[in-house]
């Protein structure tokens, strides 16, 4: 540690960071100059994130460390960052025409997408408590910000500072689940965690020790908190509703992603060894399937009780946090593989689902209740069948991506012996069935208002944000990616077999 | 060659969409329909029916990840053959039949319809347990639509009904197909949902998994055939769907549901299905016997033919859990009279119904004068579902019960002795209704022809008489009416299809109950005196 050098290959390993952030500052840096409203930064952020998923691309096949084994490259940490930067690319996609009619310059936005992508490569490829870290609070401070972007929207505020007080609560459990782990193992760094929790003569007295059990669970706080799992989501609804729609859509998808991504590098690899140890695997097991149960019930009963569509994706998405816990409890690496496909095609669906509200969404936040939406089927065909796409992919019906992100992680779970609770899971999502076929109901099975024809039929549809061409990009691009996911599902599996290989 | 025969419809389905004008996507499906069940009649072609095992099979590796392979495995043996005719020869006749029942966005019904048929054809062709799952759900979708979108005045509360219901069942099944692709790992030494491969070891597992695994699938299937008391949904459904969704509902997609007891349960699970033999034969005892009794008092025609479907499907399920081999084929070839005759009864109803727009039975009356042809049409659905000797029925129910008379598995003839009131109930409450339909004063618009002008209850159709049955519509059923007497007069003729598959199936379920009889707990006498060769019988499987 004393002879700290940076190597070509260490720059050259964290390309995708490095583009990321260069794009924001330039983007920020035009806004700031730029009197009137233009599509560059857009077109710049894009550029960037393309970049961006190139050099990842090419990162794809490495394994190993860099910075002194402080930070992964491997194909782990390569697929998150093309995931992310997918992500912004949607993102920007979506808010651009969204954000320009609430006079938001879109540079602003595309920026500090950018700089809280950088923070979830780094949660991605985190090799260290201290990186991971770092990576949570560059992530997060740009998400308080972005939360409250619509400056003059009393929601809008309530939802940055609220998401700004839970998110410093859990950063201080985060931060000291670390302390205490450092205390157990005399370092931050995950492979000499994994080292010693896999030599016998080290590993008993760990297991025994109260300080590793606390400071292990203050890192599941801390993370159940940035995903939003119950008991520790309450933030959620009320800031994804608060919060620009389009906003909502990126935290919800790839923030959860980012949090996820250390998640499964600190419990299902760092602290792999427990598998060896069947008390110490039983107890942790059980503590996270027993949270990912209560997400999933939690999360779709409330969502069946709202009318609000942006708040019943909101509660919706901490049923999925579930889901997805379940694949972290298996604690292996098929757990994690699974994982990280859920999360892959969550972010394609969730975004684009928020991202058919924000194209929907009336001025001063107008045109979320479940009711606007009656007879979208005939008056927007187009919008309505996206929606309906990503409600039955949601729900996790073949053959749309959704069924194979679930399967997988059913799976994994069944494979470790989590039958039981992979029986609970699914009896969870046949309560979920019915809030997502109901939005297919109300767009289909409603005829249409007399009077609401004037408002969103032909005559109308200048009032409505979905006729920009970035938008239906971004809708476009998802749809596809959802159902190509779903019928060839071995394009994305292909990419995270390699993950893990020595 | 199967996989065209699967996805040929959905090309079609692509092609309604495209065209966007209501008559040319009506011509784009029939063409494909047509097209669809030519490729099937190639398919039938080359099939050898003595041959055994699955033919004309199609493998490819699909999805590959560590711990997990699935293949796109494809192939057909009898029975599967018989309902993949029986899924195209159905599909056409109700897009013909059907021509001009549906009025709003034409192009998305018919798309749908196409849809529907790729999903139920990829169903029994699957080898793939996880095909299988995928195709059984994507069934899901467009009947949701179907019935949501165009279907009557309840269809909402239906459509969401049909939904979670099948829904909830299938998620338990999925959960099944997962575990028992990780439990047959431990014995193949990789996870594997290959059919043909699991036929093999399934029933090798521990007998408590091989019960919780058969509860599960059958408990899907139950939901889909639908088995008494989980037919609640099916009512519904039926009655608030539009006339071709009612056609393919009953026809084909609760076939779905008694070819997975036949081929799963059954197949993978012998033993665990001698246990549950008894119990599903009474359910299925029940359903004969409730479904009959409900029929009775419907006075809306559709829901009396949806609950005749679950007195019919309950023969169906009786036969399968003698495990005999006439009760395995009457199974069959019940399953696809029920498809023609039931198929038949709503399709004509549907032409009934677009021209008087009623359900009620009191509503209408006095048909035989007006409209001959669709009367005499009629009677022949209504004889061929009521089992008269000559026609389809009464093959499969014959065969059914005698197969459940016979059976070393159910061991009593109670069964089958109930099964025939069934018969004696179902000529009941069928021929009542075509009796209170057809004959009697006629009514509504027609009350002129026999009472004169000044007793005319309703003058307000009169411009508007009933028409008999058009060329459309007479070429859609004539067809059916004549597999229902052929298949009355020579069953061979398609028994002999199904017949190398479902022999094979019923011989070696009873020499594997022959083997482990006497250590299993249904004769009392019998489990005190085990002999130890018995006993390691019975362990070895």
């Amino acid at each position: 540690m004393t002879s700290f050098t940076i190597s070509a290959r260490d720059i050259y390993g964290v390309m995708p960071l490095l583009i990321l952030a260069g794009t924001g500052l330039v983007v920020l840096m035009w806004d700031a100059f730029e009197k009137v409203h233009s599509r560059i930064p857009l077109f710049l952020t894009i550029l960037g994130a393309l970049a961006a998923i190139a050099a990842a691309a090419l990162n794809l096949g490495n394994t190993g460390r860099i910075f002194n084994g402080m930070i992964l490259n491997d194909s782990f940490a390569n697929y998150y960052a093309i995931l992310f930067s997918a992500g912004v690319i949607i993102a920007v996609l979506l808010a651009e025409r969204y954000l320009r009619d609430e006079g938001v310059l879109v540079g602003e936005f595309a920026g500090l997408t950018l700089f809280s992508a950088c923070g979830m490569i780094m949660l991605a490829s985190g090799n260290d408590l201290i990186v991971t870290f770092v990576g949570l609070e560059t992530m997060s401070i740009a998400f308080y910000v972005l939360a409250g972007l619509f400056r003059k929207r009393r929601e809008s505020n309530e939802a940055a500072l609220k998401y700004f007080l839970l998110g410093a609560f859990s950063t201080g459990f985060f931060l000291y689940g670390i302390a205490l782990l450092y205390g157990t193992f005399a370092s931050t760094n995950l492979d000499t965690i994994t080292k010693a929790l896999d030599n016998p003569l080290t590993s008993n007295a760990i297991l025994t020790s109260p300080m590793f059990w606390m400071g292990a669970g203050m890192l599941l706080v801390g993370f159940a908190f940035k995903i939003a799992a119950f008991p520790f989501h309450q933030w959620a609804p009320d800031v994804y509703e608060g919060a620009p729609t389009v906003v909502s859509g990126f935290f919800s998808t790839a923030g959860k992603a980012g949090a996820f991504a250390a998640f499964i590098l600190i419990f299902d690899i760092a602290l792999g060894p427990l598998a060896y140890n069947g008390p110490a695997l039983f107890k942790m097991q059980t503590l996270i399937a027993v949270l990912a149960l209560a997400s999933m019930f939690y999360g779709n009963i409330t969502a069946l009780a709202q009318s609000n569509v942006k708040r019943m994706l909101a509660y919706s998405s901490i049923a999925h946090a579930g889901y997805m816990l379940l694949g972290v409890a298996a604690l292996d690496r098929e757990g994690a593989t699974a994982v990280t496909i859920y999360l892959s095609v969550y972010t394609l669906m969730q975004m684009g689902a928020f991202g058919v509200v924000a194209l929907l969404e009336k001025e001063t936040g107008r045109g979320l209740e479940l009711s606007d939406y009656a007879g979208l089927g005939r008056s927007r065909p187009g919008l309505a069948l996206v929606m309906a796409v990503m409600m039955l992919s949601l729900t996790g019906i073949p053959p749309f991506g959704g069924f194979f992100a679930k399967y997988y992680v059913f799976a994994a779970a069944i494979r470790s012996g989590l039958t039981v609770y992979a029986v609970l899971g699914m009896i969870a999502t046949v309560i979920s069935i019915y809030f997502y076929i109901r939005v297919i109901v109300v767009m289909y099975f409603h005829e249409l208002e007399p009077g609401a024809e004037v408002a969103i039929g032909p005559s109308g549809e200048a009032t409505l944000r979905a006729d920009t061409a970035s938008g239906w990009a971004a809708l476009v691009l998802v749809t596809i990616g959802t159902l190509v996911i779903g019928i060839l599902p071995s394009l994305i599996t292909g990419l995270t077999r390699a993950f893990y290989l020595p | 060659m199967l996989s065209l025969l699967i996805f040929f419809p959905l090309l079609g389905a692509l092609g309604a969409v495209a065209v966007r004008k209501a008559e040319a996507a009506k011509w784009v499906a029939l063409l494909t329909s047509i097209i669809t069940f030519a490729i099937s009649l190639w398919v039938y072609a080359n099939f050898d029916s003595s041959g055994t095992g699955y033919q004309l099979t199609f493998q490819i590796p699909w999805v590959i990840l560590p711990g997990i392979q699935l293949t796109y495995f494809v192939g057909i043996d009898g029975m599967s053959m018989l309902l993949v005719l029986l899924t195209t020869f159905l599909s056409v006749v109700t897009i013909f039949g059907t021509w001009n029942s549906i009025q709003k966005s034409v192009p998305g019904f018919m798309a749908l319809l196409l849809v529907l048929e790729t999903a139920m054809l990829g169903v029994f062709c699957s080898l793939d347990l996880f095909l299988f799952y995928i195709f059984w759900e994507a069934v899901l979708i467009p009947m949701y639509f179907i019935i949501g979108v165009w279907g009557g005045k309840r269809r909402i509360y239906s459509a969401i009904k049909f939904f979670i219901y099948t829904m909830a069942g299938s998620l338990i099944m999925l959960v099944a197909i997962i575990w028992l692709g990780i439990q047959a790992g431990h014995i193949t030494g990789h996870f594997t949902t290959d059919i043909t491969k699991l036929l093999v070891v399934a029933h090798q597992l521990p007998i408590n998994t091989q019960h919780f695994l058969f509860l599960a699938f059958a408990l899907s299937f139950a939901i889909k055939v639908p088995i008494f008391p989980l037919h609640t949904w099916l009512p519904d459904a039926h009655t608030e769907a539009p006339t071709a969704g009612s056609v393919i509902l009953a026809g084909v997609l609760l076939k779905m549901g008694t070819y997975g007891l036949l081929r799963f349960c059954l197949g993978m699970f012998p033993q665990a299905s001698f246990d549950y033999s008894g119990l599903f034969a009474v359910l299925g005892v029940i359903g004969i016997i409730y479904g009959a009794l409900v029929s009775m008092v419907q006075t809306d025609v559709k829901k009396l033919i949806a609950y005749s479907s679950v007195a019919h499907m309950g023969f169906i399920v009786l036969g399968i859990f003698s495990m005999t081999r006439e009760g395995l084929q009457g199974a069959v070839i019940q399953m696809i009279n029920h498809g023609l005759s039931t198929g038949m009864l709503f399709m004509m109803f549907g032409m009934m119904y677009d021209r008087r727009h009623t359900r009620e039975i009191k509503e209408y009356g006095g048909l035989a004068k007006m409209v001959p042809l669709f009367s005499v049409f009629f009677g022949i659905a209504i004889f061929s579902s009521v089992g008269l000797p000559g026609l389809n029925g009464f093959i499969g129910e014959y065969l059914t019960m005698m197969g459940s008379y016979y059976s070393p598995v159910l061991n009593t003839w109670a069964y089958g002795v109930w099964a025939a009131t069934g018969v004696i109930l179902a000529a009941v409450y069928l021929l009542w209704m075509y009796q209170r339909f057809v004959f009697g004063l006629p009514k509504g618009a027609h009350t002129v022809a026999s009472h004169g002008a000044e007793h005319t209850i309703d003058t307000s159709h009169d411009e508007h008489p009933t028409p008999d049955l058009h060329w459309r519509e007479l070429v859609a059923v004539v067809p059916i009416v004549f597999f229902m007497i052929w298949i009355g007069i020579q069953p061979m003729n398609f028994l002999k299809t199904s017949e190398k598959t479902m022999n094979g199936m019923s011989d070696g379920l009873l020499q594997m109950k022959q083997g482990t009889a006497t250590t299993f707990l249904k004769q009392p006498v019998q489990k005190t005196v085990l002999k130890p060769n018995e006993s390691f019988l019975a362990n070895s499987h």
